[in-house]
């Protein structure tokens, strides 16, 4: 980056200094330069990349619990060849805590488009649009456990308190909404993912960078009508008092982010009254769109559906990063099947192929796919070997990861696992090398989107990550 | 850029060799912790006699505490800051122990008070308060994952589990010795069958989620579920442990085996939850209480794999082998007991307070942390739910060892311990920033500043009460289901919350009233990031987000208790005089009188065309010094 093309806060903000753009926007409101809906919005102010993005947007399909890569793209006819043998026999198994049978999976694979993908017949509706993505089958991760393993895609630390992806992406680029949160989160109504909410949190990047849950059954935001008797002139009169006196506050607390962020969330929640209401109501969709997504009483994929169409809409409206979970809550709830992989996976697949093909789709229709990421992944996958009666356990060592749209050169893949699906084998794909292809698709350096904590400077992808080129148009 | 490239790569040799430890840490060898390590690694050995270290001219300390943070914050040239005011101080107290700012009469009469005892008569009155066990109470109630609902899909109603609730407060009320609380915990119903409170204290074994509407090996798996969710909660609630990982198979990085675990679960395997009816605190008619009916031993294999299909022989019970003496052999603790139980919980009781050959070490360190976490924000151990391997290791761990010996000295007093702890002069400290110190130490590790505090849902809503003047001080009995949005509600699922409730005074209770139904938070509490009490949780975490900033500004409680607080504010003051109205409201809502300057900015405010006592009374909740103690 040139810095003479950066402006003053920019170069605060982007330099590090944990609190240098709130140093200045106090000292800018003192000079009484700033307006005071300006001055709160500045943190998440639109910012240029560093260079020209594919992706303006992302939409993170998070599949809670570690749907399996051989049941669902990762065809592997040496486990009928080897069925029942020990998967010990085959590949080293370090680090794994099973090692039972090698089981065949238990659903039919085919082909499908001109890229051939190979994908497995719980997912009718997502073959159709297949050519659009590009697979990566060679994803490794670092923990066995779902809630490390949660925080490595999510942050690419396996512990807590790094900033996850969507907070890194808003301290790139900020938000093109000012009217909306730059980061939305919405989780499974049978409850969100272990780990809660560091699985969306800023870490130690400025607290407004935080991903914002909306409800995940029922209305998703509340109390965005303002009460009978406040005007909105005389609300705003109120936030400027609040403002006034949080400002007076923090200069005796200069290195508290956290009360940055507060002053903050209440512009936002402010702005959120006119912008929010029409953004999440799917009321002017049409019965077609919504039957693209699966949206019909009693259809499985009722449920991800509305979170897919809701999705669009929020990108649409210029949110940045938009993550959905499918599956929450504990055992059969989400994509952990440990001990019947079909009566697992059945479910789960019934309920997300028609919501994630709608929502290509849909993109796609509406000319937004090309500038719209859309990532589909989970924790880890599971093993090629048996557990329990017949599920599989979690297996971080080698699975599958998609994305589409947003640059993504459809119908290529990258990576592949070994005979029976154990290791990535051919062109490893670290979480870090994700990470790097996305903010790379963002027009984002991963090298050089840092942040100094600690009296270090942190990156997304700490001191590894390569972009993927080959999936990339 | 020539220069940030130079500097780049030292910095990535610097973070290499970081994330080479945190990788060992964290992906150590499958063998975890082996024998000769276990006695030396640093959470379980017993507690450590240290020596308090001696300053030259130290004018700072008050306490050993101090002692102990002067030498590591000198160590790298830091001195602490200095007291904080005394308005201040009274406000951090109140909140602290009981959840509740000061009034404007007890600020006052506390800076009167010339006499040298002045602060801790402030915080004997603080202790003495019952609301100071509705404070701590919450706070156990997170890591005894406490819940009146069973959990999951269909999430039936527990109408008895609110005993468990009063008989956490009553204890901590009654300064009961904390080990004797956690005995009561595991097995008061055998330790003393006869005492309604020991009987009551055991609901910490149902607190937790139950799978419902199950059949065949469904059935006994949700069997098997129910034993995790005990055996997980007793290990994380008291010591601190993941012994939950340990179901399926050996544990990767602690020295807990399957077969520890297995042998846990013997204790609770013949028992289920049941009820007792019980006479109830001070009234002494009877209640119907949820409790545990233990049994007779029986049975009790271990599952390969944590599969109900894979049963192997059969292990009785037993307690970790790590921390006992022998192969985890309870005999010798329930020698010590006062009843001989069947089921052998009386002697895991026995072991869990054991300082001797027991976990007793461990529980001491556990909750002194937890103690410390909640008066400063963080504990000593950050993962005050995991002093394994895992976790991480204490910032101060003399400190540690010290506060777990004092408690242990003291008889287990907790209330002697939020004295020792809040008189140093480290917990008395101003929240002063400079930019020199921060430089050496920017996440305050060295306790060389106080932090301000976030107050937790709970205790905002209790806030907006209290300031309003409408806050229900009644305590103990049956929960309440204070007025939610009807959006709130209507779920597309069964009821699972009453759409009429009268936004009234029967619902303005503390927090720790409101029934925790498990599938159905308070919205309120929801984005305030109250836990759903799935599993124990001992740190919770605290998120700023704009939903929360829409619940403060629109909600219809919240406005409703603006509304109050400024018709106790018009019957007290006269109206007319502007200055009286603004200074009774920021001595309800913050504890102190306003400036100048606010005074002046609140009165611009009042005389605007539309605005209202109403609507000062509304922002001064929104306020980040309402939410935030110094």
């Amino acid at each position: 980056m040139n810095p003479s093309m950066l402006s003053r806060r920019d170069l605060l903000t982007q330099a590090g200094c944990g609190f240098g753009s709130l140093a200045l926007t106090t000292m800018l409101s003192e000079q009484g330069l700033l307006a005071s809906s300006a001055r709160a919005s500045s943190t998440l102010a639109s910012k240029q990349p560093h260079f020209a993005a594919r992706a303006k947007n992302v939409i993170f399909l998070f599949m809670y619990g570690g749907p399996s890569h051989v049941d669902l793209f990762d065809y592997k006819p040496a486990l009928e060849k080897y069925a029942g043998k020990s998967v010990g026999d085959h590949v080293d198994t370090k680090g794994s805590r099973s090692n039972g049978g090698l089981f065949p999976s238990p659903y039919k694979f085919q082909q499908h488009g001109q890229s051939g993908h190979w994908v497995s017949d719980r997912y009718p509706h997502l073959s159709r649009v297949i050519d659009h993505t590009a697979m990566l089958r060679g994803v490794y991760g670092h923990s066995i456990s779902h809630a490390p393993a949660l925080f490595e895609v999510n942050t690419g630390m396996i512990r807590t308190g790094f900033p996850s992806l969507g907070s890194w992406v808003n301290y790139g680029l900020g938000t093109e909404n000012q009217d909306l949160p730059g980061f939305v989160v919405m989780y499974d109504y049978r409850g969100g993912p272990i780990g809660g909410a560091p699985n969306w949190g800023a870490g130690f990047l400025p607290g407004a960078y935080q991903g914002t849950p909306v409800r995940s059954k029922g209305t998703p935001i509340l109390n965005l009508n303002r009460p009978d008797q406040v005007g909105q002139v005389q609300q705003r009169e109120l936030l400027d008092f609040a403002g006034k006196m949080n400002r007076n506050h923090q200069r005796n607390h200069p290195a508290e982010s956290a009360l940055e962020a507060r002053i903050q969330s209440f512009e936002l929640a402010y702005r959120m009254q006119a912008a929010a209401p029409g953004s999440l109501d799917l009321e002017d969709e049409t019965d077609a769109t919504k039957k693209l997504y699966g949206i019909e009483k009693g259809n499985p994929g009722e449920y991800f559906g509305t979170q897919c169409l809701m999705a669009r809409r929020l990108v649409e409206r210029g949110v940045r990063f938009v993550q959905l979970y499918s599956g929450g809550g504990h055992g059969d709830n989400n994509w952990d099947a440990h001990g019947n992989i079909t009566g697992n996976h059945n479910k789960h697949c019934a309920a997300t192929d028609q919501p994630m093909a709608g929502l290509i789709q849909d993109l796609d229709q509406r000319g937004l796919l090309d500038e719209t990421l859309v990532v589909w992944g989970g924790e880890f996958g599971r093993t090629p070997h048996k557990q329990g009666g017949s599920g599989r356990d979690h297996h971080p060592f080698g699975f599958t990861m998609w994305m589409a749209g947003g640059g993504i050169k459809g119908g290529t893949s990258y990576g592949e696992t070994d005979e029976v699906g154990y290791h990535a084998a051919v062109d490893r794909t670290s979480i870090h090398d994700v990470h790097a292809t996305i903010l790379h698709l963002m027009g984002i350096d991963h090298e050089r989107l840092t942040y100094r904590f600690s009296g270090r400077d942190f990156r997304l992808t700490d001191v590894a990550g390569d972009v993927i080129h080959k999936v990339i148009v | 850029m020539l220069v940030f490239g130079r500097f780049c790569r030292v910095r990535v040799k610097v973070i290499k060799l970081f994330l080479c430890l945190l990788l060992f840490v964290v992906f150590a060898p499958d063998k975890g912790l082996s024998s000769e390590k276990v006695s030396k690694f640093w959470s379980y050995g017993q507690i450590k006699l240290v020596e308090t270290p001696v300053h030259e001219n130290d004018t700072w300390s008050i306490n050993a505490i101090d002692k102990f943070v002067l030498r590591k914050a000198q160590s790298k040239g830091i001195r602490p800051n200095d007291k904080v005011k005394r308005t201040k101080l009274i406000r951090r107290a109140s909140y602290d122990l009981i959840g509740l700012a000061p009034t404007r009469e007890e600020v006052e009469a506390f800076i009167a008070d010339e006499s040298s005892d002045a602060y801790s008569k402030l915080i004997d009155r603080l202790l003495a308060s019952p609301h100071y066990g509705e404070r701590w109470g919450r706070h156990w109630l997170d890591v005894a994952r406490f819940g009146e609902s069973h959990g999951y899909e269909s999430d039936n109603e527990r109408p008895s589990a609110w005993t468990y609730r009063d008989a956490v407060i009553r204890a901590l009320n009654q300064g009961m010795p904390f080990d004797q609380f956690v005995r009561w915990q595991v097995a008061g119903d055998v330790i003393k069958s006869e005492d309604p409170l020991a009987v009551t204290l055991t609901g910490f074994l149902t607190a937790g989620s139950t799978v419902t509407n199950v059949d065949g090996v469904d059935r006994e798996k949700a069997t098997y579920d129910k034993m995790d969710d005990i055996v997980s909660a007793t290990g994380a609630a008291f010591l601190g442990l993941t012994i939950g990982c340990a179901r399926c198979h050996d544990h990767k990085y602690d020295p807990i085996s399957q077969k520890d675990y297995y042998k846990l679960v013997g204790f609770f395997l013949p028992g289920k939850p049941g009820h007792r009816n019980i006479a109830a605190g001070d009234s002494g008619s009877n209640v119907k209480a949820l409790t545990w009916n233990g049994g007779n031993k029986r049975k009790n294999p271990l599952l390969k794999r944590g599969d109900v299909e894979q049963k192997e022989g059969d292990l009785g019970f037993g307690v970790l082998a790590a921390l006992s003496e022998g192969d985890g052999n309870v005999e010798p603790w329930i020698n010590l007991s006062e009843k001989k139980s069947g089921d052998g919980r009386a002697g895991l009781a026995h072991w869990l307070t054991d300082t001797g050959n027991g976990a007793g070490s461990l529980l001491a360190r556990v909750i002194v942390n937890r103690l410390w976490q909640h008066h400063f924000g963080e504990g000593i151990v950050k993962t005050s739910d995991n002093f394994g391997s895992v976790g991480e290791k204490p910032s101060h761990p003399e400190l540690l060892e010290w506060l777990a010996g004092e408690l242990i000295r003291t008889g287990w007093n907790l209330k002697n311990m939020h004295r020792v702890i809040m008189s140093s002069a480290v917990y008395r400290q101003g929240t002063q920033w400079d930019e020199k110190r921060h430089a050496i130490d920017p996440e305050n590790k060295l306790l060389w500043r106080r932090t301000p505090r976030r107050m937790e849902g709970e205790i905002i809503r209790d806030s907006l009460m209290n300031s309003a003047g409408t806050l229900n001080r009644k305590m103990y009995g049956p929960s309440v289901k204070p007025w939610v949005s009807k959006d709130a509600i209507n779920t597309g699922s069964t009821n699972k919350w009453p759409v009429n409730v009268k936004d009234g005074p029967a619902t303005w209770r503390r927090s720790i009233y409101v029934f925790m139904r498990r599938s159905m938070r308070v919205p309120f509490f929801e984005v305030f990031d109250v836990p759903d009490s799935m599993q124990s949780r001992g740190v919770r975490e605290l998120t700023t987000v704009p939903t929360q900033a829409l619940m403060l500004l629109n909600n219809k409680f919240v406005r409703g208790q603006a509304n109050h607080f400024a018709a106790r504010i018009k019957e007290s003051v006269d109206v007319s005089d502007k200055r009286s109205v603004i200074e009774e409201a920021y001595w309800s809502a913050l504890s102190r009188s306003p400036t100048e300057e606010e005074v002046k900015l609140s009165s611009e405010l009042l005389a605007k065309e539309g605005q209202s006592i109403e609507n000062f009374c509304h922002i001064l909740f929104t306020l980040n010094e309402f939410s935030y103690v110094d």
